[in-house]
Protein backbone atom coordinates (compact mmCIF):
# COMPACT_ATOMS: atom_id res chain seq x y z
CA UNK A 1 0.00 0.00 0.00
CA UNK A 2 1.66 3.48 -0.72
CA UNK A 3 -0.06 6.82 0.74
CA UNK A 4 -0.90 9.32 -1.90
CA UNK A 5 -2.10 12.59 -2.41
CA UNK A 6 -4.69 13.86 -4.60
CA UNK A 7 -4.29 16.85 -7.12
CA UNK A 8 -6.10 19.18 -5.00
CA UNK A 9 -3.78 18.42 -1.80
CA UNK A 10 -6.34 16.31 -0.12
CA UNK A 11 -5.14 13.27 1.48
CA UNK A 12 -7.02 10.22 0.12
CA UNK A 13 -7.12 6.42 1.26
CA UNK A 14 -3.73 4.50 0.36
CA UNK A 15 -4.20 3.24 -3.28
CA UNK A 16 -3.18 -0.60 -3.52
CA UNK A 17 -0.03 -1.27 -5.51
CA UNK A 18 1.12 -4.55 -3.86
CA UNK A 19 -1.38 -6.16 -6.17
CA UNK A 20 -0.54 -4.04 -9.15
CA UNK A 21 3.23 -5.19 -8.70
CA UNK A 22 2.01 -9.31 -8.59
CA UNK A 23 0.22 -8.52 -11.46
CA UNK A 24 3.41 -6.66 -13.70
CA UNK A 25 5.54 -9.95 -12.38
CA UNK A 26 3.31 -12.45 -13.51
CA UNK A 27 3.25 -10.78 -16.86
CA UNK A 28 6.55 -10.84 -17.14
CA UNK A 29 7.20 -14.44 -15.98
CA UNK A 30 3.93 -15.57 -18.13
CA UNK A 31 5.35 -13.59 -20.69
CA UNK A 32 8.44 -15.61 -20.78
CA UNK A 33 6.56 -18.92 -20.96
CA UNK A 34 4.23 -18.11 -23.57
CA UNK A 35 6.85 -16.46 -26.25
CA UNK A 36 9.09 -19.62 -25.32
CA UNK A 37 6.19 -22.70 -26.18
CA UNK A 38 5.45 -20.20 -29.20
CA UNK A 39 9.43 -20.46 -30.44
CA UNK A 40 9.03 -24.21 -29.73
CA UNK A 41 6.33 -25.06 -31.65
CA UNK A 42 6.98 -22.99 -34.10
CA UNK A 43 9.53 -25.35 -34.64
CA UNK A 44 7.90 -28.46 -34.37
CA UNK A 45 6.26 -27.15 -37.33
CA UNK A 46 9.00 -27.42 -39.03
CA UNK A 47 11.06 -30.11 -37.58
CA UNK A 48 8.28 -32.55 -36.42
CA UNK A 49 11.44 -34.46 -34.32
CA UNK A 50 10.50 -31.70 -31.58
CA UNK A 51 6.90 -33.50 -30.70
CA UNK A 52 9.73 -35.90 -28.93
CA UNK A 53 7.10 -38.92 -29.60
CA UNK A 54 5.57 -38.08 -26.06
CA UNK A 55 2.04 -37.81 -25.88
CA UNK A 56 2.65 -34.53 -23.66
CA UNK A 57 4.46 -32.65 -25.75
CA UNK A 58 2.64 -33.04 -29.34
CA UNK A 59 1.92 -30.05 -30.62
CA UNK A 60 -1.99 -30.71 -30.46
CA UNK A 61 -1.62 -30.45 -26.74
CA UNK A 62 1.31 -27.36 -26.59
CA UNK A 63 -0.34 -25.23 -29.25
CA UNK A 64 -3.48 -24.55 -26.78
CA UNK A 65 -0.93 -24.15 -23.63
CA UNK A 66 0.95 -21.03 -26.06
CA UNK A 67 -2.26 -19.45 -27.22
CA UNK A 68 -3.56 -19.45 -23.57
CA UNK A 69 -0.36 -18.27 -22.25
CA UNK A 70 0.03 -15.26 -24.60
CA UNK A 71 -3.49 -14.48 -24.34
CA UNK A 72 -4.89 -15.20 -20.93
CA UNK A 73 -1.80 -15.69 -18.95
CA UNK A 74 0.82 -12.82 -20.41
CA UNK A 75 -2.11 -10.52 -21.88
CA UNK A 76 -4.62 -10.98 -18.92
CA UNK A 77 -2.22 -10.38 -16.49
CA UNK A 78 -1.25 -7.05 -18.20
CA UNK A 79 -4.94 -6.42 -18.17
CA UNK A 80 -6.19 -7.04 -14.98
CA UNK A 81 -2.70 -5.38 -13.55
CA UNK A 82 -2.89 -1.96 -15.45
CA UNK A 83 -6.98 -1.93 -15.11
CA UNK A 84 -5.97 -1.77 -11.31
CA UNK A 85 -3.74 0.60 -11.61
CA UNK A 86 -5.79 2.78 -13.85
CA UNK A 87 -9.14 2.69 -12.03
CA UNK A 88 -7.57 3.41 -8.62
CA UNK A 89 -6.10 7.05 -10.30
CA UNK A 90 -8.66 7.86 -12.61
CA UNK A 91 -10.86 7.50 -9.90
CA UNK A 92 -8.99 8.82 -7.25
CA UNK A 93 -10.27 5.92 -5.12
CA UNK A 94 -8.69 2.90 -3.72
CA UNK A 95 -9.78 -0.95 -4.97
CA UNK A 96 -13.27 -1.74 -3.37
CA UNK A 97 -12.98 -4.71 -1.41
CA UNK A 98 -9.88 -4.03 0.09
CA UNK A 99 -6.19 -6.27 0.21
CA UNK A 100 -8.53 -9.58 0.50
CA UNK A 101 -10.22 -9.39 -2.41
CA UNK A 102 -7.92 -8.16 -4.89
CA UNK A 103 -5.75 -10.54 -3.84
CA UNK A 104 -8.35 -13.74 -4.76
CA UNK A 105 -8.70 -12.07 -7.82
CA UNK A 106 -5.10 -12.38 -8.41
CA UNK A 107 -4.04 -16.17 -6.82
CA UNK A 108 -7.33 -17.59 -8.37
CA UNK A 109 -6.33 -16.37 -11.92
CA UNK A 110 -3.12 -17.23 -11.63
CA UNK A 111 -4.51 -20.73 -10.73
CA UNK A 112 -6.59 -20.57 -13.13
CA UNK A 113 -4.06 -20.21 -15.47
CA UNK A 114 -1.90 -23.07 -14.01
CA UNK A 115 -5.10 -25.38 -14.40
CA UNK A 116 -5.71 -24.92 -17.64
CA UNK A 117 -2.20 -25.72 -18.79
CA UNK A 118 -2.24 -28.79 -16.58
CA UNK A 119 -5.48 -29.48 -18.85
CA UNK A 120 -3.92 -29.28 -21.86
CA UNK A 121 -0.65 -30.70 -21.77
CA UNK A 122 -2.92 -33.96 -19.32
CA UNK A 123 -4.80 -34.37 -22.99
CA UNK A 124 -7.76 -32.51 -21.33
CA UNK A 125 -9.80 -30.12 -24.11
CA UNK A 126 -13.36 -29.76 -24.57
CA UNK A 127 -12.03 -27.99 -28.27
CA UNK A 128 -13.33 -24.59 -28.56
CA UNK A 129 -10.67 -22.48 -30.21
CA UNK A 130 -9.02 -20.73 -26.84
CA UNK A 131 -11.56 -21.62 -24.47
CA UNK A 132 -10.03 -25.37 -24.41
CA UNK A 133 -10.53 -25.62 -20.69
CA UNK A 134 -12.74 -28.23 -19.52
CA UNK A 135 -16.39 -27.24 -17.51
CA UNK A 136 -14.45 -27.34 -14.03
CA UNK A 137 -12.05 -24.75 -14.90
CA UNK A 138 -14.66 -22.75 -16.67
CA UNK A 139 -16.35 -22.49 -12.92
CA UNK A 140 -13.49 -21.42 -11.65
CA UNK A 141 -12.83 -18.73 -13.70
CA UNK A 142 -16.17 -17.47 -13.91
CA UNK A 143 -16.02 -17.11 -9.74
CA UNK A 144 -12.62 -15.39 -10.61
CA UNK A 145 -13.99 -13.17 -12.75
CA UNK A 146 -16.96 -11.93 -11.02
CA UNK A 147 -14.62 -11.24 -8.13
CA UNK A 148 -12.61 -9.00 -10.80
CA UNK A 149 -15.60 -7.44 -11.89
CA UNK A 150 -17.05 -6.56 -7.97
CA UNK A 151 -13.65 -4.95 -7.38
CA UNK A 152 -13.18 -2.61 -10.82
CA UNK A 153 -16.97 -1.86 -10.61
CA UNK A 154 -16.97 -0.75 -6.95
CA UNK A 155 -13.81 1.04 -7.40
CA UNK A 156 -16.01 3.37 -10.35
CA UNK A 157 -19.13 3.19 -7.78
CA UNK A 158 -17.20 4.98 -4.83
CA UNK A 159 -14.79 7.23 -7.32
CA UNK A 160 -14.26 10.64 -6.16
CA UNK A 161 -13.96 11.84 -9.60
CA UNK A 162 -17.11 12.79 -11.06
CA UNK A 163 -16.22 11.90 -15.00
CA UNK A 164 -15.59 8.10 -15.50
CA UNK A 165 -12.35 8.40 -17.69
CA UNK A 166 -12.69 6.40 -21.28
CA UNK A 167 -9.62 4.51 -20.40
CA UNK A 168 -12.48 2.80 -17.35
CA UNK A 169 -15.15 2.56 -20.01
CA UNK A 170 -12.91 -0.14 -22.17
CA UNK A 171 -11.66 -1.65 -19.47
CA UNK A 172 -15.26 -2.23 -17.90
CA UNK A 173 -16.50 -3.37 -21.98
CA UNK A 174 -13.70 -6.14 -21.37
CA UNK A 175 -15.02 -7.16 -18.22
CA UNK A 176 -18.85 -7.62 -18.56
CA UNK A 177 -18.49 -8.62 -22.12
CA UNK A 178 -15.70 -11.33 -21.43
CA UNK A 179 -18.17 -12.63 -18.76
CA UNK A 180 -20.97 -12.56 -20.93
CA UNK A 181 -19.26 -14.66 -23.69
CA UNK A 182 -17.19 -17.07 -21.22
CA UNK A 183 -20.54 -17.93 -19.93
CA UNK A 184 -22.77 -18.68 -22.70
CA UNK A 185 -19.73 -20.02 -24.99
CA UNK A 186 -19.18 -22.61 -22.26
CA UNK A 187 -22.65 -23.91 -21.41
CA UNK A 188 -22.37 -27.75 -21.12
CA UNK A 189 -23.61 -30.44 -19.22
CA UNK A 190 -20.26 -32.91 -17.39
CA UNK A 191 -21.01 -36.43 -17.48
CA UNK A 192 -20.11 -36.77 -14.05
CA UNK A 193 -19.54 -34.29 -10.96
CA UNK A 194 -16.33 -35.50 -10.54
CA UNK A 195 -14.86 -36.22 -13.93
CA UNK A 196 -13.30 -33.99 -16.78
CA UNK A 197 -15.67 -35.23 -19.22
CA UNK A 198 -18.92 -32.24 -20.18
CA UNK A 199 -20.87 -32.46 -23.65
CA UNK A 200 -21.49 -28.46 -24.65
CA UNK A 201 -25.24 -27.16 -24.95
CA UNK A 202 -25.59 -26.78 -28.51
CA UNK A 203 -24.70 -28.78 -30.97
CA UNK A 204 -23.91 -28.94 -35.35
CA UNK A 205 -23.56 -25.42 -36.72
CA UNK A 206 -25.20 -23.64 -33.55
CA UNK A 207 -22.14 -24.85 -31.68
CA UNK A 208 -19.61 -23.77 -34.16
CA UNK A 209 -21.36 -20.26 -34.55
CA UNK A 210 -21.76 -19.84 -30.91
CA UNK A 211 -17.54 -21.08 -30.45
CA UNK A 212 -16.70 -17.93 -33.01
CA UNK A 213 -19.08 -15.39 -31.61
CA UNK A 214 -17.01 -16.54 -28.52
CA UNK A 215 -13.76 -16.56 -30.35
CA UNK A 216 -13.61 -13.53 -32.39
CA UNK A 217 -14.93 -11.49 -29.50
CA UNK A 218 -12.80 -12.95 -27.50
CA UNK A 219 -10.79 -10.83 -29.92
CA UNK A 220 -13.02 -8.10 -29.75
CA UNK A 221 -13.43 -7.25 -26.20
CA UNK A 222 -10.30 -8.96 -24.46
CA UNK A 223 -7.40 -8.24 -26.79
CA UNK A 224 -9.10 -5.26 -28.55
CA UNK A 225 -11.65 -3.70 -26.07
CA UNK A 226 -8.78 -4.07 -22.85
CA UNK A 227 -5.65 -3.00 -24.46
CA UNK A 228 -7.48 0.63 -26.33
CA UNK A 229 -8.57 0.93 -21.67
CA UNK A 230 -4.70 0.54 -21.80
CA UNK A 231 -3.68 2.47 -24.75
CA UNK A 232 -6.12 5.65 -23.56
CA UNK A 233 -4.09 5.96 -20.11
CA UNK A 234 -0.71 4.98 -21.29
CA UNK A 235 -0.23 6.81 -24.37
CA UNK A 236 -1.91 10.27 -23.10
CA UNK A 237 0.53 9.61 -20.00
CA UNK A 238 4.00 9.44 -21.83
CA UNK A 239 3.67 12.02 -24.33
CA UNK A 240 2.29 14.43 -21.69
CA UNK A 241 -0.01 15.48 -23.60
CA UNK A 242 -3.89 15.39 -23.76
CA UNK A 243 -6.17 12.59 -26.04
CA UNK A 244 -6.17 13.96 -29.59
CA UNK A 245 -10.23 14.01 -29.69
CA UNK A 246 -11.98 12.91 -26.01
CA UNK A 247 -15.16 13.23 -28.48
CA UNK A 248 -13.74 10.77 -30.98
CA UNK A 249 -13.11 8.33 -27.95
CA UNK A 250 -16.64 7.82 -27.34
CA UNK A 251 -17.67 7.70 -30.21
CA UNK A 252 -15.51 4.55 -31.50
CA UNK A 253 -16.40 3.08 -27.99
CA UNK A 254 -20.36 2.89 -29.01
CA UNK A 255 -19.48 1.85 -32.52
CA UNK A 256 -17.45 -0.79 -31.67
CA UNK A 257 -18.76 -2.32 -28.86
CA UNK A 258 -22.44 -2.35 -30.99
CA UNK A 259 -20.36 -3.81 -34.23
CA UNK A 260 -17.60 -6.28 -32.80
CA UNK A 261 -20.47 -8.30 -31.44
CA UNK A 262 -21.79 -9.34 -35.00
CA UNK A 263 -18.47 -10.08 -37.13
CA UNK A 264 -17.92 -13.85 -35.66
CA UNK A 265 -19.71 -15.96 -38.13
CA UNK A 266 -16.93 -14.19 -40.48
CA UNK A 267 -14.80 -17.77 -39.06
CA UNK A 268 -17.61 -19.89 -41.36
CA UNK A 269 -17.32 -18.77 -44.40
CA UNK A 270 -18.17 -21.52 -46.74
CA UNK A 271 -19.33 -23.98 -43.92
CA UNK A 272 -23.22 -25.66 -43.53
CA UNK A 273 -23.59 -22.07 -41.71
CA UNK A 274 -26.80 -20.26 -43.48
CA UNK A 275 -25.19 -17.61 -46.18
CA UNK A 276 -26.75 -15.02 -44.82
CA UNK A 277 -25.55 -15.38 -41.32
CA UNK A 278 -21.74 -15.27 -43.23
CA UNK A 279 -22.70 -12.15 -45.36
CA UNK A 280 -24.24 -10.61 -42.36
CA UNK A 281 -20.76 -11.50 -40.49
CA UNK A 282 -18.70 -9.94 -43.54
CA UNK A 283 -20.77 -6.90 -43.62
CA UNK A 284 -20.07 -6.05 -39.78
CA UNK A 285 -16.66 -7.11 -40.38
CA UNK A 286 -15.68 -4.13 -42.87
CA UNK A 287 -17.80 -1.89 -41.08
CA UNK A 288 -15.15 -2.40 -38.16
CA UNK A 289 -13.04 -0.78 -40.19
CA UNK A 290 -14.41 2.49 -38.69
CA UNK A 291 -14.86 2.59 -35.00
CA UNK A 292 -11.06 0.28 -35.47
CA UNK A 293 -9.27 3.42 -37.08
CA UNK A 294 -11.08 6.04 -34.99
CA UNK A 295 -9.27 4.39 -32.01
CA UNK A 296 -5.69 4.05 -34.21
CA UNK A 297 -5.95 7.49 -35.53
CA UNK A 298 -6.76 9.12 -31.83
CA UNK A 299 -3.87 7.26 -30.36
CA UNK A 300 -1.57 7.97 -33.09
CA UNK A 301 -2.82 11.61 -32.96
CA UNK A 302 -2.47 12.19 -29.05
CA UNK A 303 1.59 12.01 -30.17
CA UNK A 304 0.55 15.95 -31.90
CA UNK A 305 3.47 18.46 -30.17
CA UNK A 306 4.95 15.50 -28.96
CA UNK A 307 6.50 13.61 -32.02
CA UNK A 308 10.27 14.16 -30.78
CA UNK A 309 9.47 11.78 -28.05
CA UNK A 310 9.62 8.85 -30.13
CA UNK A 311 13.37 9.69 -30.67
CA UNK A 312 14.36 9.97 -27.26
CA UNK A 313 11.93 7.83 -25.44
CA UNK A 314 12.28 4.19 -26.55
CA UNK A 315 9.04 3.35 -24.27
CA UNK A 316 7.21 5.71 -26.23
CA UNK A 317 8.33 4.07 -29.25
CA UNK A 318 6.62 0.54 -28.17
CA UNK A 319 3.50 2.08 -27.30
CA UNK A 320 3.10 4.05 -30.79
CA UNK A 321 4.27 0.95 -32.87
CA UNK A 322 1.37 -0.89 -30.85
CA UNK A 323 -1.03 1.52 -32.34
CA UNK A 324 0.48 1.48 -35.65
CA UNK A 325 0.41 -2.17 -35.94
CA UNK A 326 -3.42 -2.47 -34.36
CA UNK A 327 -4.21 -0.29 -37.73
CA UNK A 328 -2.61 -2.60 -39.79
CA UNK A 329 -3.98 -5.38 -38.39
CA UNK A 330 -8.01 -3.81 -38.15
CA UNK A 331 -7.33 -3.25 -41.53
CA UNK A 332 -5.87 -6.50 -42.41
CA UNK A 333 -9.20 -8.35 -40.38
CA UNK A 334 -12.02 -6.80 -42.39
CA UNK A 335 -10.13 -7.38 -45.85
CA UNK A 336 -9.59 -11.35 -45.07
CA UNK A 337 -13.21 -11.55 -44.10
CA UNK A 338 -14.76 -10.74 -47.59
CA UNK A 339 -15.77 -13.25 -48.64
CA UNK A 340 -13.71 -13.72 -52.06
CA UNK A 341 -10.55 -12.93 -50.21
CA UNK A 342 -11.41 -15.91 -47.68
CA UNK A 343 -11.96 -18.07 -49.90
CA UNK A 344 -8.32 -17.84 -50.44
CA UNK A 345 -6.93 -17.22 -47.29
CA UNK A 346 -8.83 -19.01 -44.88
CA UNK A 347 -7.21 -22.72 -42.97
CA UNK A 348 -3.84 -21.05 -44.62
CA UNK A 349 -0.74 -19.45 -42.88
CA UNK A 350 -2.11 -16.09 -43.86
CA UNK A 351 -4.65 -15.88 -40.90
CA UNK A 352 -1.45 -17.05 -38.35
CA UNK A 353 0.48 -14.01 -39.82
CA UNK A 354 -2.49 -11.87 -39.11
CA UNK A 355 -3.63 -12.88 -35.69
CA UNK A 356 0.30 -12.14 -34.97
CA UNK A 357 0.25 -8.81 -36.46
CA UNK A 358 -2.23 -8.00 -33.22
CA UNK A 359 -1.07 -10.52 -30.79
CA UNK A 360 3.12 -8.95 -30.75
CA UNK A 361 2.83 -5.78 -32.54
CA UNK A 362 -0.83 -4.71 -30.61
CA UNK A 363 -0.71 -6.55 -27.62
CA UNK A 364 2.47 -7.12 -26.90
CA UNK A 365 4.02 -3.95 -27.21
CA UNK A 366 1.27 -2.25 -25.99
CA UNK A 367 1.49 -4.26 -22.60
CA UNK A 368 5.51 -3.85 -22.68
CA UNK A 369 5.41 0.08 -22.78
CA UNK A 370 3.04 -0.05 -20.38
CA UNK A 371 5.16 -2.34 -17.99
CA UNK A 372 8.51 -0.38 -18.47
CA UNK A 373 6.42 3.04 -17.52
CA UNK A 374 4.67 1.00 -14.59
CA UNK A 375 7.64 -0.62 -13.00
CA UNK A 376 10.25 2.57 -11.70
CA UNK A 377 6.96 4.06 -10.46
CA UNK A 378 5.57 1.09 -8.60
CA UNK A 379 8.69 0.52 -6.88
CA UNK A 380 9.86 4.18 -6.49
CA UNK A 381 12.97 4.41 -9.40
CA UNK A 382 13.44 7.69 -10.75
CA UNK A 383 14.18 5.74 -13.50
CA UNK A 384 14.78 2.46 -15.73
CA UNK A 385 17.86 1.00 -15.44
CA UNK A 386 18.73 0.93 -19.14
CA UNK A 387 16.77 3.07 -21.61
CA UNK A 388 19.12 1.83 -24.25
CA UNK A 389 18.41 -1.80 -23.43
CA UNK A 390 14.39 -0.99 -23.88
CA UNK A 391 15.90 0.21 -27.27
CA UNK A 392 17.42 -2.84 -28.30
CA UNK A 393 14.22 -4.78 -27.23
CA UNK A 394 12.19 -2.29 -29.31
CA UNK A 395 14.44 -3.39 -32.30
CA UNK A 396 15.26 -6.84 -32.00
CA UNK A 397 11.29 -7.80 -31.65
CA UNK A 398 10.37 -5.45 -34.22
CA UNK A 399 12.59 -7.17 -36.55
CA UNK A 400 11.13 -10.96 -35.30
CA UNK A 401 7.50 -9.65 -35.64
CA UNK A 402 8.94 -8.71 -39.43
CA UNK A 403 10.11 -11.70 -40.04
CA UNK A 404 7.28 -13.73 -38.44
CA UNK A 405 4.21 -11.60 -39.98
CA UNK A 406 6.01 -11.57 -43.80
CA UNK A 407 7.28 -15.54 -43.45
CA UNK A 408 3.54 -16.14 -43.28
CA UNK A 409 1.82 -14.11 -45.45
CA UNK A 410 3.96 -15.65 -47.90
CA UNK A 411 3.60 -19.03 -46.75
CA UNK A 412 -0.20 -18.71 -46.38
CA UNK A 413 -1.15 -17.00 -49.76
CA UNK A 414 1.31 -19.82 -51.49
CA UNK A 415 -0.40 -22.31 -49.52
CA UNK A 416 -3.85 -21.42 -50.30
CA UNK A 417 -2.90 -20.56 -54.30
CA UNK A 418 -1.36 -24.71 -54.13
CA UNK A 419 -4.58 -25.65 -52.79
CA UNK A 420 -6.56 -24.48 -55.42
CA UNK A 421 -4.11 -24.91 -58.77
CA UNK A 422 -5.83 -26.93 -61.53
CA UNK A 423 -3.96 -28.39 -63.84
CA UNK A 424 -5.33 -28.34 -67.85
CA UNK A 425 -7.22 -31.98 -66.88
CA UNK A 426 -9.01 -30.59 -64.46
CA UNK A 427 -7.03 -32.58 -61.44
CA UNK A 428 -5.84 -30.65 -58.26
CA UNK A 429 -1.79 -29.66 -58.90
CA UNK A 430 -0.65 -30.08 -56.36
CA UNK A 431 -0.95 -32.74 -53.61
CA UNK A 432 -1.30 -31.72 -49.79
CA UNK A 433 1.88 -32.84 -48.55
CA UNK A 434 3.47 -30.82 -51.50
CA UNK A 435 2.38 -27.63 -50.06
CA UNK A 436 3.47 -28.38 -46.40
CA UNK A 437 7.09 -29.13 -48.24
CA UNK A 438 6.70 -26.05 -49.92
CA UNK A 439 5.78 -23.84 -46.57
CA UNK A 440 9.34 -25.69 -44.77
CA UNK A 441 11.12 -22.28 -45.56
CA UNK A 442 8.82 -20.27 -44.41
CA UNK A 443 8.45 -22.30 -41.21
CA UNK A 444 11.98 -22.01 -40.30
CA UNK A 445 12.13 -18.63 -40.85
CA UNK A 446 8.97 -18.18 -38.17
CA UNK A 447 10.79 -19.59 -36.00
CA UNK A 448 13.99 -17.29 -36.01
CA UNK A 449 11.34 -14.47 -35.66
CA UNK A 450 9.54 -15.97 -32.76
CA UNK A 451 13.51 -16.35 -31.38
CA UNK A 452 14.21 -12.95 -31.66
CA UNK A 453 11.06 -11.85 -30.35
CA UNK A 454 11.76 -13.83 -27.10
CA UNK A 455 15.09 -12.83 -26.95
CA UNK A 456 13.78 -8.97 -26.66
CA UNK A 457 11.53 -10.27 -23.75
CA UNK A 458 14.42 -11.42 -21.71
CA UNK A 459 16.13 -8.39 -22.84
CA UNK A 460 12.82 -6.61 -20.58
CA UNK A 461 13.04 -8.99 -18.28
CA UNK A 462 16.73 -8.52 -17.11
CA UNK A 463 16.47 -4.79 -17.39
CA UNK A 464 13.54 -4.40 -14.89
CA UNK A 465 14.64 -6.91 -12.87
CA UNK A 466 18.19 -4.32 -12.41
CA UNK A 467 15.48 -1.55 -12.41
CA UNK A 468 13.69 -3.31 -9.33
CA UNK A 469 17.06 -3.97 -7.75
CA UNK A 470 17.49 -0.44 -7.69
CA UNK A 471 20.58 -0.19 -9.92
CA UNK A 472 20.73 2.22 -13.47
CA UNK A 473 23.31 1.67 -16.04
CA UNK A 474 26.39 4.51 -16.51
CA UNK A 475 25.30 5.07 -20.10
CA UNK A 476 25.26 7.80 -22.43
CA UNK A 477 21.84 9.67 -23.07
CA UNK A 478 19.54 8.68 -25.92
CA UNK A 479 19.63 12.32 -27.78
CA UNK A 480 23.62 13.53 -28.05
CA UNK A 481 24.35 15.71 -25.37
CA UNK A 482 26.69 18.05 -26.98
CA UNK A 483 23.95 18.84 -29.73
CA UNK A 484 23.30 22.37 -30.36
CA UNK A 485 19.99 23.19 -30.32
CA UNK A 486 16.90 21.07 -29.00
CA UNK A 487 14.98 18.81 -31.22
CA UNK A 488 12.68 20.59 -33.07
CA UNK A 489 8.90 18.67 -33.25
CA UNK A 490 8.13 16.95 -36.25
CA UNK A 491 4.73 18.67 -36.78
CA UNK B 1 -11.36 -4.94 3.69
CA UNK B 2 -13.19 -4.96 6.83
CA UNK B 3 -12.60 -7.62 9.42
CA UNK B 4 -15.99 -9.24 8.56
CA UNK B 5 -15.20 -9.10 4.73
CA UNK B 6 -12.11 -11.14 5.74
CA UNK B 7 -13.84 -13.77 7.77
CA UNK B 8 -16.24 -13.87 4.64
CA UNK B 9 -13.76 -14.23 2.08
CA UNK B 10 -11.97 -16.74 4.32
CA UNK B 11 -14.91 -19.10 4.60
CA UNK B 12 -15.60 -18.94 0.92
CA UNK B 13 -12.01 -20.03 0.38
CA UNK B 14 -11.87 -22.91 2.86
CA UNK B 15 -15.51 -24.03 1.26
CA UNK B 16 -13.28 -23.68 -1.87
CA UNK B 17 -10.76 -26.06 -0.46
CA UNK B 18 -13.15 -28.58 0.77
CA UNK B 19 -14.32 -28.93 -3.00
CA UNK B 20 -11.55 -29.35 -4.14
CA UNK B 21 -10.84 -32.20 -1.16
CA UNK B 22 -14.57 -33.68 -2.20
CA UNK B 23 -13.43 -33.92 -6.01
CA UNK B 24 -10.27 -35.50 -5.48
CA UNK B 25 -11.67 -38.03 -3.00
CA UNK B 26 -14.49 -39.36 -5.93
CA UNK B 27 -12.11 -38.22 -8.90
CA UNK B 28 -13.30 -40.70 -12.02
CA UNK B 29 -9.47 -39.56 -13.44
CA UNK B 30 -6.12 -38.22 -13.01
CA UNK B 31 -6.99 -35.18 -13.88
CA UNK B 32 -9.81 -34.11 -11.80
CA UNK B 33 -7.54 -35.83 -9.12
CA UNK B 34 -4.84 -33.54 -9.48
CA UNK B 35 -7.54 -30.37 -9.73
CA UNK B 36 -9.12 -31.65 -6.85
CA UNK B 37 -5.77 -31.68 -4.86
CA UNK B 38 -4.59 -28.25 -5.94
CA UNK B 39 -7.80 -26.73 -5.36
CA UNK B 40 -7.53 -27.70 -1.93
CA UNK B 41 -4.34 -26.20 -1.44
CA UNK B 42 -5.36 -23.23 -3.10
CA UNK B 43 -7.85 -23.14 -0.10
CA UNK B 44 -5.51 -23.41 2.55
CA UNK B 45 -2.84 -21.68 1.40
CA UNK B 46 -5.14 -18.73 0.59
CA UNK B 47 -6.65 -18.88 4.08
CA UNK B 48 -3.54 -18.68 5.81
CA UNK B 49 -2.51 -15.65 3.96
CA UNK B 50 -5.28 -13.86 4.86
CA UNK B 51 -4.58 -14.80 8.08
CA UNK B 52 -0.66 -13.88 7.77
CA UNK B 53 -1.72 -10.44 6.22
CA UNK B 54 -4.38 -9.78 8.85
CA UNK B 55 -2.08 -10.70 11.83
CA UNK B 56 0.80 -8.65 10.56
CA UNK B 57 -1.61 -5.66 9.40
CA UNK B 58 -3.32 -5.65 13.18
CA UNK B 59 0.92 -5.63 14.43
CA UNK B 60 1.61 -3.06 12.41
CA UNK B 61 -1.14 -0.79 13.35
CA UNK B 62 -0.52 -1.52 17.15
CA UNK B 63 3.27 -0.12 16.61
Amino acid sequence: MSATTALTGRPVAAYDEDVVRLFVIATMFWGIIAFTAGVYIAFQLAFPALNLGLEYTTFGRLRPLHTSAAIFAFGGNALLGTSFYVVQRTCRAPLFGGWALSRFVFWGYQFFIVMAALGYVLGVSQGREYAEPEWYVDLWLTLVWVAYLVVFLGTVLKRREPHIYVANWFYLAFIITIAVLHIVNNLAMPVSLVGTKSYSAASGVQDALLQWWYGHNAVGFFLTAGFLGMMYYFVPKRAERPVYSYRLSIIHFWALIFLYIWAGPHHLHYTALPDWAQTLGMTFSIMLWVPSWGGMVNGIMTLSGAWDKLRTDPVMRFLVTSVAFYGMSTFEGPVMSIKAVNALSHYTDWTIGHVHSGALGWVAFISFGAVYDLVPKLWHRKELYSMRLVGWHFWISTLGIVLYITSMWVSGIMQGLMWRAYDHLGFLQYSFVETVAAMHPFYVIRGLGGVLFLLGALIMVYNLVRTIRGDVRAEAPMTPANRATAPIPAE
Amino acid sequence: MTPTGVWLLGGVSTLLGLIGLILAAGAQDATIYLFGLSLFGFGILFTFGLMRRSFDLAQEDRQ
